[in-house]
């Protein structure tokens, strides 16, 4: 393998690397919609409660 | 408050995070080298070139994101190095093999940049909350 082919084989990755993270934190980190949904909801729990 | 600050120490008003702080200092290596004084970082190609401005761009959103207080700024300079390493870590393991150090200190840096972003990221929506607080007050 060419060093330039070496070179475009492994950004790729890297940007693969970037947008999986990025799609992972939007599924699963407290910006994603089911965190929202759930924070939401204790807070409506909370606010019955009360 | 974030899983990467150092609790209850301030800097200029600013939490401090050692962890990023280290990984901005790690991509502005990596750009400096291989975009300003061109060297062998990365291949001085079109594509290494593209990584080394990644390295640069992340660099300007740490610090950004540290200066302003964004939280958000600070995640996409986080996820952005460690796409600009583990880059770098493919780029040796391809060119040098699995004998050459410098695959096991590439390795190190993409586990430091990914650790880095979960412990902000996936921190239990404690910094959303904060900065809602520091928001309202």
């Amino acid at each position: 393998m060419t060093p330039e082919i070496s070179q475009a084989l492994a950004t790729f990755i890297g940007a693969a690397t970037t947008v999986l993270l990025m799609w992972a934190a939007s599924m699963w980190g407290p910006h994603s919609r089911r965190q929202r949904g759930k924070r939401d909801e204790e807070k409506e729990n909370d606010d019955g409660d009360s | 408050m974030t899983g990467g600050d150092l609790s209850k120490v301030e800097f200029l008003g600013r939490p401090i995070k050692p962890l990023a702080f280290a990984i901005m200092l790690s991509v502005a290596t990596v750009f400096w080298f291989n975009i300003v004084l061109n060297g062998d970082i990365l291949v001085d190609t079109f594509w290494g070139d593209i990584v080394g401005v990644a390295a640069g761009a992340s660099c300007v959103l740490l610090f950004a994101g540290w200066w302003a207080r964004s939280q958000r700024l600070a995640e996409y300079g986080l996820v952005l190095a460690s796409g600009t390493w583990m880059a770098r870590l493919f780029t040796v393991i391809f060119l040098q093999g699995w004998g050459f150090y410098g695959v096991y200190l590439s390795i190190a840096w993409t586990l430091a940049c990914v650790g880095a972003y979960l412990l902000e990221t996936f921190d239990g929506g404690r910094a959303m909350t904060a900065q809602r607080k520091a928001a309202e007050s």
